[in-house]
């Protein structure tokens, strides 16, 4: 097993005794781990971010408790008006991440100054436990991978056993790992109720190559996948963000190619597409840490509805019908959405908003609403 | 006027010009002055100072150099040149497409004025409607452009 590779490890007071902090303390160095106060100042600092602190906040992991709401609907769906998004649910068991891709939203998100993983999964799991036994027949859907990779720390945490266990009592609800790594072998021992995808943010090797640095490169990716197929996982592509580039179009039929070679529709969940886009501010982190060579900090956005930076209207709708079409074209069974986009994009590219696609309605279809959890403690 | 004036006078803080964080190299920095030197004598807003001062960065960090002074005498037309060399791929769709929407059969008597708009770009159009004939000319005209978008 190859270990994720941090500086330094903190371990705050309310996490020192916990299943996690056991096992960092038998897989790392002990010169590299430091146990420290929760109150500790060094700990708590916030605030935006220099570019500096922002690498240097993926080199430093930091296991403590978290005091908030670990089960939320995703934030796309807060921008409802803007937007037309899915009924996902978020858990975060952590935040902040080991890989580095130019385009991460992270970049403007966070403002810790670590890498943290919360060691009070069975808090999570009580949350998600008390709304699955009150709505066991409804389809929600939890993914873990919003401000963390869903795995790529896994092997420091196992938390996807936990995870994969406590969901295959719920066989209506669905889990989503959202991974750029290929580890899965910690995980495929155990049984699955059919209610586990594992999914892969995936592009072309040569944005792979070009922007998604310290990630699992396209064919590990691709391995992984298979693996998880063959252990009777769902899995899914989020070909997401699809960058402009020059060649983009045969890069992309390359990408959809091999995705209907290796993989029938019958094996995967979902693909969903989503074209390049961040928060205004994102782009001074950006130009800082990645220049102007990067196809991301070189592209053409411009503000959109919600706010964020996007490419032209037109150059979206054009990729997601080529996209669209290349996919149905190799095999029409393909189940495609789009991700965090505008009704305009979607009638563009599909000729329809996702309730009136039959094999989307049930992804769209308004879910009861999360209560908030904090309220009650 | 020269950029230091410029930015007390309009109140500038290190905050607004983060952006400048992004160059590596006094020779970058040195050409950034420059530029700004020079576009601070054209007096632009506070804003269109700014946005301008990014754009010039994001030039110079792609390599660009003495091209950059290009029309640097108007402020209208130095922005113009600048966001051409930062947007090259869309000011070629853009000058596309304005060619095809003004060439569209109007309505008679309106104002067509091609326009960006953040990420979509189109016409803005301006009718004067007197009566209700006027609206049905008007209508049937904008039924015939519907049709010529359409093919």
């Amino acid at each position: 097993m190859t270990l994720p590779v941090f500086e330094r490890i903190l371990i705050d007071s309310t996490s020192e005794n916990s299943e996690v902090a056991v096992r960092v303390r038998s897989l790392y160095p002990p010169e590299i781990i430091f146990s420290m106060d929760e109150s500790d100042p060094s700990l708590n600092k916030k605030g935006m971010m220099t570019a500096d602190e922002f690498n240097q906040s993926k080199k430093t992991l930091l296991l403590t408790t978290f005091k908030g709401q670990f089960f939320k609907r995703c934030p796309g769906a807060t921008q409802k008006k803007a937007l037309t998004c899915c009924n996902y649910h978020v858990l975060n068991l952590g935040s902040q991440c080991n890989m580095n891709c130019s385009y991460c939203y992270l970049q403007s998100y966070l403002n810790s100054r670590t890498t943290k993983i919360f060691t009070n999964i069975d808090q999570a799991l009580a949350e998600l436990k008390e709304m699955a036994d009150q709505h066991p027949d409804q389809p929600f859907r939890v993914g873990t991978g919003e401000v963390i990779d869903s795995l790529s720390l896994d092997t420091l945490t196992l938390y996807s056993r936990k995870l994969i266990e406590f969901i295959n009592q719920y066989p209506k609800w669905t889990l989503e790992f959202k991974t750029k790594s290929n580890h899965v072998d910690q995980f495929l021992d155990l049984a699955t109720a059919g209610n586990t995808v594992v999914s892969w943010s995936i592009n072309p090797p040569y944005i792979i190559n070009s922007e998604e640095h310290g990630t699992a490169r396209f064919n590990e990716r691709i391995e992984a996948a298979k693996k998880c197929r063959a252990k009777g996982f769902k899995v899914a592509f989020h070909i997401d963000p699809m960058i402009w580039h020059p060649e983009w179009q045969q890069n992309y039929s390359f990408l959809a190619e091999e995705l209907n070679r290796e993989f029938k529709p019958s094996d995967v969940h979902i693909i969903s597409l989503g074209t390049l886009r961040f928060q205004p501010e994102q782009r001074h982190m950006m130009r800082e840490r990645f220049g102007m060579d990067s196809l991301v900090t070189r592209a053409e956005m411009f503000a959109s509805e919600g706010n964020k930076l996007r490419y032209d209207a037109t150059i979206r709708a054009e990729m997601f019908q080529f996209m669209i079409k290349k996919m149905k074209s190799l095999d029409p069974a393909w189940n495609i959405f789009l991700c965090m986009e505008t009704p305009e994009t979607w009638i563009q590219a599909f000729d329809k908003v996702p309730m009136q696609v039959p094999e989307l309605r049930s992804l769209f279809k308004p879910l009861p609403v999360v209560r908030d959890f904090q309220s009650t403690n | 006027m020269d950029f230091k004036t410029w930015a007390l006078e309009k109140k500038l803080k290190d905050s607004d010009l983060l952006f400048k964080k992004a160059l590596k190299t006094p020779l970058q920095e040195a050409l950034l002055l420059k530029l700004a030197d020079q576009l601070a004598s054209l007096n632009p807003t506070f804003s269109e100072g700014l946005v301008t001062l990014e754009l010039m960065t994001d030039l110079i960090l792609m390599g660009l150099d003495e091209v950059l002074f290009e029309n640097s005498a108007s402020f209208d037309l130095w922005k113009a040149s600048l966001r051409r060399l930062r947007y090259p791929t869309t000011s070629v769709r853009d000058d596309d497409l304005k060619v095809k929407l003004e060439k569209l059969p109007w309505p008679y008597g309106s104002k067509v004025k091609f326009e960006r708009r953040g990420d979509r770009a189109g016409v803005e159009l301006k009718l004067f409607v007197s009566s209700a004939t006027d609206l049905t000319k008007i209508l049937a005209s904008l039924e015939r452009v519907q049709e010529e978008i359409g093919k």
